[in-house]
């Protein structure tokens, strides 16, 4: 801790030492006076809103021919130029420059209309690599944070970079709502929705050219959705001109980052290239095992043909792998003393070695047409691929002990408990797992992977009983993507497009390592124990039994095995929209159609769901397949079609009142289809679905008041949406089955609503210094009791619950509170029903701080506080049977309380305080942060520019702040009393302690 | 100016220092190991103790013994659980004996080896005993080595008068086994212990039902000759996750086949296999297929006064099904919405069966009792085994539960022959 401390204080003492000795600042600009020819207005690329003082100078070659300013409302003229090619930089502070080249001819007035810049971002490095990878994948969650970046939006600039560190989701959607686009193609995965960030994580100068929009607001590219659009432009001439070079180090991800790009920017020849490239190595200082090796590469070019035709072609990818972070239970982190252990690694030959390794390198291509016949047509029209691999290594056994370190049976809390109902009474053996964690000795605290190795080594005729696999998600995905801007008239705009994807995504295991060993086999574990004496039951691979004999496929490193299927996906769509303008008045109306249609296809026959009659060589008998419960389960082959008919329309509403204000509302209706992922219950294991599928209905609409001028920046908003009908299955293994499970929930229905300020304004007092702050106030809270369905992996037989298959989970949306008395003790009367919360985000959320920019100058500071977030639920544990126990009835605790009030006992089926110690939801202690940045940049020979940030975070090192987690879809099951089951400990993250970020650039 | 860059240039020269030395060097990724050695353990020259010795300190049923002092034994690992039927159980042996080493770790066949020797320091573990039962059919059990039971600490204190249930508890924790267990050499073939061979007349002796400690039990052992007798058993659950004591006879059911199925004086007419249990064990698949099949339909159920005067049986009688843990077996079943057979309980929460045969075994009768999560559970004793006319040869741990001999199997023969009957069959 010391040495993170001095580390953090050096660099901040290095940066203040360098501020000492800053050199003077050079004015790059000169100032002549003004002319005429061309005209127009510097607007925000985000919000329209004119740019006042913007610098704009006029070129011939290399001549600096005028220099204006622009005027409050954003306007300029530069007047009385002769006929000429020429071009203009606009520049303005805050904002990134921007060229464009004019063509003035017959000695008219050329008006350029809106010029929009993009705003700068001290903070440029808000992006995937900011969530460390945390590793949900066996828990039957997701966690994926709404990124907020990229835009001059003032709220999204504070919120985007500050409440990143407690994945913050922007009005509590999930971050498959919000919408990334590239290049004007739709990328969130064609499986599960999720952003796409990773895809381009290391390319911040080649990706960095973006516009955004948020809410329900239309954009160019797209009619959107209810939680933004983002689309980054990634073209060669988008890329900012010239070499630019930086090294970066950071303590909470990653240590060095290297990065280099350059960019022609459009020549006179017509063509732009650009290239950018860049490396991320190193561990951090909190959390062990995670680590980067990570590269990436970026090459694109630009031809303008002529004034219609421009063609531009880009490829990238970001080749590596990244070790990532499991979550453990509180006990756990208290044994070590350490909220930021990792239990994914261990040591190997003195190294550290990550069991969790996420290795990509999806590479994209894309090709994009710019079709502009007139000024008053535009279209753009993008064919992009992507391909290549996308792989996670975990832990596989057979016949083994459950290798991972904080394993619930390895712990004190399984051993003891004073409450005698767990029947855990073994104080001595809880006394030496305690001390042994808090000893801290490798081989208990952390993975063995000597054992492992030697367990391998010893293992008669050398078969593996540990193996490391590495689940592979290898998409290839075409898109095809057109849209145009037509202005039929001076006040109408209207914007369309049509867009198709073409998805085959392969999901499939690789033996990564045989750990030591020689071969391992391809059966199904599970099976291999429930029908040990059917071994075409377990195996995973049944056409291979079947042709050689009897015979499990033997496998060797590099072999796929397990499971093996594709995921078809086929997207069409087209959407318009219309926006017009009266007066200060805009209206926006567009509507959107889509056809989505997925399956699944296995590649292997899985002897549990062979889908076909056989006969097993072994014994010569006959195989029937199962045919259960009405369900005919097979793995092989496709599955049937979901397919789905979406639409959406959108109304929104644009007032300016003077040059710097508006006032927008904006309403939405919106049907999606599921995704992939959320439809199928086991696609490991075959082609069953969720039943009655339908839609996923959500109406949003915000209101928005906004403030641009006078360096004063401010926006209000006012959300409210209702998204009704999501399902979603979470897979886990379930004690009271003792197998592996899936939880297909349906019919569940949110609602999110509250409001968004941001700001940030002069003193007026100290010049340049401003005040900012961001708040979020919203109430994400879920509105519905949806249904669940649970199978099991080794069963074509959904799990029965009084009979019934598909079954309610009546405590999902609230759970009863009950009144207390003097004593501490449940009384039968209801106090409130508690509201169930959309977890893993801050409900509220709040910054405030100050801002002093002055001559390249910036220092930041802000106070952040988070409060109402809560823990993901688990289904089961709201559910009647749950609630009830293994023997169906939970008795009230003090029967003679209950007559005491006049009540039977025997009516009381229920305990009360077992209802509410199973169905409430956890909500996070709210927390308070300080963070604070400074940064400069110098000219040097009027060329040069050299500059550094350097953030810090959680100055307070406050180590207690809860970012995600989920309740553990287990149970307590084996009780003395046999009366009712209890919760396994809930599983958390936590943000890093105090941490900085360091960024030193050169650009020429 | 230059000061500045030079300043800058060391910072991030520090940085990517600390990296390449202390963030990239230890991280695993490239190459991987192809092994890692495993060193056996030599504590030869600290050994002070047999497990006869051990066993000897057990003076009295009832009594675990904590050992005390400094004491290292030296044994050789006889079985192995990769085959399921020994779970969270590993049996070693030495010059002087064998007895049960109470590891609670599944698969432990994955660390310990057969015929590995293992050094074991016995201070603060303790010798108790399993399957004890006084009065009619009762006798002595089986002598383990673990760590002191659940309770048993109150209860020697005095704390408690309550008599715990377990005498001895798991080794189960990696910290104690750690403390106490270490690996040796893995022994080749013919340096390891041979099987028992002992007679019917010691397993039926006297010595044998009840003495503390008889030299037979614990060892590994090769049985030959068995004769199957025709009894069976397996006793069932309704509800594992309920309460199925002695004193909740309404979630037991007893799957008996004894006296009138043994052919040696079978009843003319009797179905020798009436409920059809003729594997060895029982998967959950197994017990399923029976119960829809209604091969145990006809077992009586004793549950409650009108049970056995209305002659109910797992076919006929219809329970609550909502409330079946509640112990809703009334007499009016039909009143109840949710209303189910037995049977239809028994399907719905069906797990894996122990079944106990049987056999005849040079004039005594010893019980080979099989996991039906053993590997094995659903393999059928072949036909000419259950009829009688043909005999086999086992190899599995000599056990003893309340006096009677107790087999946990191993490998099956038939007679005189050396091809298995359970293993590598599929």
């Amino acid at each position: 801790m010391t040495k993170k401390l001095l580390l953090t204080f050096a660099a901040a003492l290095s940066a203040v030492s360098l501020l000492a000795q800053a050199p003077q600042f050079v004015d790059p600009g000169t100032r002549d006076g003004y002319a005429g020819g061309v005209k127009g207005k510097v607007v925000d690329r985000n919000g329209r809103a004119p740019i006042e003082n913007a610098q704009v100078v006029l070129m011939q070659g290399a001549e600096q021919i005028e220099t204006v300013q622009s005027a409050q409302d954003g306007s300029f003229l530069i007047s009385s130029l002769p006929d000429g090619t020429y071009v203009l930089r606009i520049t303005a502070p805050e904002f990134l420059e921007s060229q464009v080249q004019v063509t003035v001819a017959d000695g008219y007035v050329k008006n350029m209309f809106n010029l929009s810049l993009t705003g700068i971002q001290h903070v440029t490095d808000v992006d995937d690599d900011s969530f460390a990878n945390f590793d949900m994948d066996d828990s039957g969650f997701n966690d994926n944070p709404t990124i907020l970046f990229g835009s001059n939006d003032v709220f999204n600039n504070i919120a985007g970079f500050n409440f990143s560190a407690v994945r913050f989701r922007a009005r509590g959607y999930s971050s498959e709502s919000q919408e990334v686009y590239l290049a004007g193609v739709k990328m969130n995965d064609a499986i599960t929705g999720y952003g796409p960030f990773s895809l381009w994580s290391g390319l911040n100068e080649a990706m960095r050219s973006k516009e955004t929009v948020n809410g329900v607001e239309a954009t160019d590219v797209a009619l959107g959705s209810y939680n933004g659009v983002t689309n980054i432009f990634g073209t060669a001439s988008e890329v900012r001109k010239g070499l630019r070079g930086s090294v970066l180090t950071n303590s909470a991800l990653y240590r060095l980052r290297l990065m280099a790009s350059y960019a022609t920017g459009q020549m006179d020849n017509g063509w732009a290239f650009a290239a950018n490239v860049s490396a991320r190595l190193g561990g951090n200082d909190w959390i062990d095992g995670v680590y980067y090796r990570s590269f990436a590469y970026y090459l694109a070019a630009d031809k303008i043909f002529n004034d219609t035709h421009k063609l531009s072609f880009a490829i990238f990818g970001t080749p590596g792998e990244r070790g990532a972070q499991n979550s453990s239970t509180q006990e756990v982190y208290n044994l070590m003393g350490d909220n930021m252990y990792n239990s994914n690694w261990g040591y190997l030959n003195g190294k550290v070695r990550n069991t969790r390794v996420r290795k990509t390198h999806e590479p994209i291509a894309f090709l994009k047409w710019d079709f502009t016949p007139s000024d008053k047509f535009e279209s753009h029209t993008t064919l992009l691929f992507r391909f290549g691999s996308n792989g996670y290594t975990a832990m596989d056994w057979y016949n083994a002990q459950d290798p991972r370190p904080d394993y619930y049976r390895n712990l004190p809390s399984y051993l003891y408990n004073p409450d005698p109902d767990y029947k855990r009474n073994n104080l001595e053996k809880a006394t030496a797992a305690f001390q042994a964690w808090k000893a801290q000795d490798p081989s208990i605290v952390h993975f063995n992977w000597d054992r492992i190795y030697q367990v391998n080594q010893m293992s008669e005729n050398g078969r593996s009983k540990y193996v490391q696999e590495e689940r592979r998600v290898d998409q290839k995905d075409l898109n095809l993507a057109f849209n145009f801007k037509y202005r039929p008239l001076q006040n109408l705009t209207v914007t369309g497009g049509l867009n198709g994807k073409f998805n085959v995504t392969e999901y499939y295991k690789v033996l990564a390592d045989l750990l030591g060993g020689q071969y391992f086999v391809d059966i199904d574990n599970f099976a291999d124990r429930d029908f040990a004496a059917e071994p075409y039951m377990a195996q995973n691979d049944l056409d291979y039994y079947l042709s050689h004999n009897g015979q499990a496929r033997i496998l060797h490193k590099g072999d796929k095995y397990g499971y093996d299927y594709n995921v078809h996906v086929i997207n069409a769509g087209g959407w318009v929209n219309g926006e017009y303008t009266i007066g200060n008045l805009d209206i926006n109306l567009g509507g959107r159609l889509g056809y989505t249609s997925f399956w699944r296809e296995g590649l292997v026959r899985k002897g549990l769901f062979p889908g076909m009659t056989y006969m097993d060589p072994l014994t010569g008998n006959t195989v029937e397949p199962s045919a259960e419960a009405g369900i005919y389960s097979t793995s092989k082959g496709n599955s049937d079609k979901a397919n789905f008919l979406t639409y959406a329309g959108k109304l929104g509403l644009n007032y300016v009142i003077g040059g710097n204000m508006r006032v927008y509302a904006n309403v939405g209706y919106f049907q999606d289809a599921p995704t992939f992922q959320q439809v199928f219950v086991s696609p490991r294991t075959r082609n069953d679905m969720v039943q009655n599928l339908s839609p996923i209905k959500t109406f949003s609409s915000d209101i928005n008041w906004q403030f641009s001028g006078s360096g004063i920046n401010a926006r209000v908003t006012a959300y409210y949406t209702t998204i009704k009908g999501q399902s979603k299955v979470m897979s886990a293994y379930d004690d009271v089955q003792n197998a592996f499970s899936n939880f297909a929930l349906s019919g569940i229905d949110q609602r999110n609503m509250g409001i968004e300020l941001g700001f940030k304004v002069p003193t007026y007092i100290v010049p340049n210094l401003s005040v900012q702050g961001v708040l979020s106030l919203g109430e994400a809270i879920y509105t519905s009791n949806p249904k669940m369905m649970q199978t099991l992996d080794n069963s074509a037989t959904p799990v029965a619950f009084d009979g019934q298959y598909i079954i309610d989970v009546p405590y999902w949306k609230e759970s009863p509170v009950y009144k207390k008395d003097a004593w501490g003790n449940y009384t039968a009367a209801l106090d409130r029903k508690q509201k169930h919360y959309v977890p893993s985000t801050p409900q509220t959320a709040v910054s405030l701080g100050l801002s002093w920019n002055y001559n390249y100058w910036f220092v930041e500071a802000d106070v952040e506080y988070f409060d109402r977030a809560y823990l993901d639920m688990n289904p089961l544990y709201r559910t009647q049977y749950a609630v009830e126990g293994p023997d169906r009835n939970v008795y009230f605790d003090a029967e003679e309380e209950l007559a005491a009030i006049g009540r039977n006992p025997e009516d009381d089926s229920i305990a009360l305080n077992e209802i509410e110690a199973m169905t409430t939801q956890e909500k996070f202690a709210p927390a308070f942060l300080l963070n604070a940045s400074v940064g400069k940049s110098w000219y040097i020979q009027r060329k040069y520019q050299l500059g550094f940030s350097l953030n810090a975070k959680n100055l307070l090192n406050n180590r207690n702040v809860k970012t995600g987690g989920y309740e553990q879809t287990r149970m307590v099951d084996n009780t003395a009393s046999k009366t009712r089951y209890y919760r396994f400990d809930s599983k958390y993250f936590y943000m890093s302690g105090i941490n900085y970020m360091l960024n030193i650039y050169f650009r020429f | 100016m230059r000061k500045s860059i030079i300043a800058i240039a060391a910072l991030a020269a520090l940085v990517s220092c600390r990296s390449l030395i202390e963030e990239w060097q230890p991280v695993v990724t490239f190459s991987q190991p192809d092994k890692v050695d495993f060193v056996p353990v030599d504590m030869d020259d600290e050994v002070n103790t047999t497990i006869a010795d051990l066993k000897a300190m057990y003076k009295e049923h009832g009594k675990p013994v904590v050992i005390s002092g400094a004491k290292i034994l030296k044994a050789q690992v006889v079985s192995s659980d990769e085959d399921g039927n020994i779970y969270r159980e590993l049996y070693i042996q030495d010059a002087t004996g064998g007895i049960c080493l109470k590891l609670g770790r599944s698969s432990s066949y994955d660390d310990y080896k057969v015929g590995q020797i293992l050094y074991i320091d016995c201070e603060d573990l303790c010798i108790g005993e399993y399957g004890y039962k006084t009065g009619n059919y009762g006798g002595g059990g089986l002598l383990q080595l673990g760590v002191l039971g659940d309770g048993w600490q109150e209860y020697l204190d005095g704390d408690t008068n309550e008599v715990p249930e377990y005498e001895t508890s798991y080794i189960d924790l990696v910290p104690i086994i750690s403390k106490h267990i270490f690996r040796g050499e893995i022994l080749d073939e013919d340096e390891r212990i041979k099987p028992a061979t002992p007679t019917g007349a010691e397993l039926s002796s006297d010595a044998f039902k009840n003495g503390l400690a008889p030299a037979a039990v614990g060892k590994l052992t090769k049985l030959t000759g068995l004769k199957i007798k025709g009894e069976v058993f397996a006793l069932l659950y309704p509800d594992s996750n309920l309460n199925h004591d002695k004193n909740n006879s309404w979630n037991r059911l007893f799957l008996s086949d004894d006296d009138p199925m043994n052919f040696d004086e079978p009843y003319e007419g009797y179905p020798k296999y009436p409920h059809n249990l003729i594997h060895w064990g029982l998967t959950k698949r197994r017990t399923v297929d029976h119960l829809e099949r209604g091969d145990w339909d006809d077992l009586k159920l004793g549950d409650s006064a009108a049970d056995i005067k209305n002659n109910n049986t797992v076919g006929t009688r219809r329970v609550d099904a909502k409330n079946f843990g509640y112990g809703y077996i009334a007499a009016e079943p039909e009143t109840y919405d949710d209303a189910e057979t037995y049977r239809q309980v028994l399907i719905r929460n069906a797990t894996a069966q122990s079944v106990s045969h049987y056999f005849n075994y040079d004039g005594a009768e010893v019980q080979i009792r099989t996991s039906g999560y053993s590997r094995f559970a659903d393999i059928p004793i072949p036909a000419d085994v259950l009829d009688g006319s043909k005999k086999i040869d086992v190899i599995g741990i000599m056990s003893r539960y309340q006096g009677a001999a107790q087999f946990m199997l191993l490998d099956v023969f038939y007679e005189g022959n050396n091809t298995s009957l359970i293993k590598d069959v599929y």
